[in-house]
């Protein structure tokens, strides 16, 4: 009795937004935007955020809802004896503080007993890292392309390739549509723009819009970016950074590969596979990034990804719409094939 | 409230009157009042001299709110189209996404009226724009922080005295 009273007191205070929402439609579309940090700690709130968090309807919402959720960053280190994921969460407390601390994934062992040996990390898409499981059973036309890092957009994933066929050398941006499984292309800028051979170019993603870095000249690296989808005219050289500013200990910065722009309005770029910059655009100011537990050695290897974490098991993503097209009854059909 | 003053240079425009659930007439032009859904459906069917609604569910402090918003998201995406077709290059999206963020930043109490009335009138960008509002208020929030933003009751912890 005296609980029911404490409720009508609450409900009338008026902050309560939550209390007042029709759960289903609202309550559940707000929580299926939280990351999965925020999605751990709701779940501890109420009975109610409780319920509805450890729900599995609420999973098959949150994929759907995936692409409004702002990504983290995985980097993927190795050796020749060891392999490490770690996840960096991009906020700007951890930005603040050098070394990062981040926190260990897995093992190479773990993804060594469920992938073996020959796994690669081709990027991530929807939440979900994108593994090619035989790496050295693909065709072989496909290795080179395979060979670079893919960046998801739009429900596709985008790699930088060569056409051996053409006579010119100039890059070629590869697409490939999860939802209707096939291969296609995108433009680049005109070819007296983009005129160095595909190794110089890297792509990514800036603010939804699809990018790729320049690593030719000595003195800039350009960054260009894609101003509307599949509309070459579009291209724009978006800004330059100073080569001398992203060299490490007066080693040559061959390769920059951008990652993602983070919270803190810094760029984050992967440089020689091997070191992280954090670069500010305005004020053309670079930190060199350390990673707490990353042995600091110029022999080793390092990947970034831009990665939503989740706590979507992968058995109950298989089939299910991520945003990608795809027919209700075909959906339905591949959901029940895989109960 | 909005005068239905309109300049003599122009044609005058088709209007729509929406009703507040206090009262109040708010008379707006047709295709401001269309970005709702729910009005759209139906309204060809309509008569013309029959087109008021009555909403029930909107007080007139949050439908002064709602139509300001569908105002100038009919106005600039005019610009922007103008803009496209003059093919001059526009930050116009950027300016609106701007005006968003800023017309969004209220407190809980409006930001519950604005979220319940355009999922009333389904307008799914102003709802996308305050459900994503909402989520990022709980970002980042300890479970204590989020019940104190948002009144929540702390129910979740198991009362060690209760009988099994």
């Amino acid at each position: 009795m005296e609980k029911e009273e404490n409720k009508m007191v609450v409900e009338e205070c008026g902050q309560e937004l939550f209390a007042k929402l029709p759960i289903e439609v609202l309550t559940t579309n707000i929580l299926s935007r939280l990351n999965f940090k925020s999605v751990a700690q709701g779940s501890c709130v109420s009975k109610q955020w409780h319920r509805i968090l450890s729900d599995s309807d609420f999973l098959q919402i949150q994929i759907t809802n995936i692409s409004k959720i702002d990504s983290d960053i995985l980097v993927y280190y190795g050796t020749k004896t060891e392999k490490l994921a770690y996840y960096i969460e991009d906020n700007e407390q951890t930005f603040s503080g050098n070394p990062i601390k981040p926190f260990k994934l897995f093992d190479y062992a773990f993804i060594r007993n469920s992938f073996g040996r020959d796994y690669k990390i081709l990027g991530s898409c929807i939440g979900f890292l994108w593994l090619s499981g035989h790496y050295n059973t693909t065709p072989e036309a496909l290795q080179s392309t395979i060979e670079r890092v893919s960046v998801f957009l739009h429900g596709r994933h985008h790699w930088l390739t060569v056409d051996e066929r053409s006579l010119t050398d100039g890059p070629l941006i590869v697409s490939f549509d999860l939802g209707v499984e096939d291969f296609g292309s995108v433009p680049t800028p005109d070819s007296h723009l983009f005129k160095y051979s595909f190794e110089c170019y890297y792509v990514g993603v800036l603010e939804g819009n699809l990018s790729a870095v320049e690593c030719s000249s000595e003195s800039y690296i350009h960054v260009w970016v894609m101003k509307k989808y599949n509309i070459k005219e579009s291209w724009v050289k978006q800004f330059s950074i100073e080569h001398d500013s992203l060299c490490r200990k007066g080693l040559d910065c061959l390769y920059v590969e951008l990652i993602k722009l983070c919270t803190n309005g810094e760029l984050l770029l992967l440089c020689n596979s091997n070191y992280l910059v954090s670069y500010n655009i305005k004020s053309r100011k670079s930190r060199f990034l350390l990673v707490e537990g990353f042995p600091e050695r110029s022999g080793c290897y390092l990947e970034a990804h831009p990665l939503v974490g989740n706590l979507i098991s992968v058995k109950l993503a298989r089939g299910m719409d991520c945003g990608t097209k795809r027919s209700t009854s075909e959906k339905k059909k591949e959901m029940s094939l895989t109960n | 409230m909005k005068d239905s003053f309109n300049p003599s240079i122009e044609p005058p425009k088709k209007t729509v009157t929406l009703v507040s659930s206090d009262g109040y007439d708010f008379e707006v032009e047709e295709e401001v009042a269309l970005e709702s859904q729910v009005i759209k459906d139906g309204f060809e069917d309509k008569a013309v001299d029959d087109r008021e609604y009555l909403l029930f569910n909107v007080h007139s402090d949050t439908l002064e709110l709602i139509i300001k918003y569908c105002e100038k998201h009919v106005s600039s995406r005019k610009s922007i189209s103008a803009a496209a077709a003059s093919s001059s290059s526009s930050n116009g999206e950027e300016a609106l996404k701007e005006w968003d963020e800023h017309f969004i930043s209220v407190d809980t109490n409006t930001l519950y009226d604005i979220l319940m009335a355009a999922d009333y009138l389904n307008i799914k960008s102003l709802l996308d724009l305050a459900i994503q509002k909402v989520a990022d208020t709980i970002h980042g929030r300890s479970p204590e922080q989020i019940r104190k933003k948002f009144n929540i009751e702390n129910d979740s912890i198991i009362d060690p005295w209760a009988s099994e």
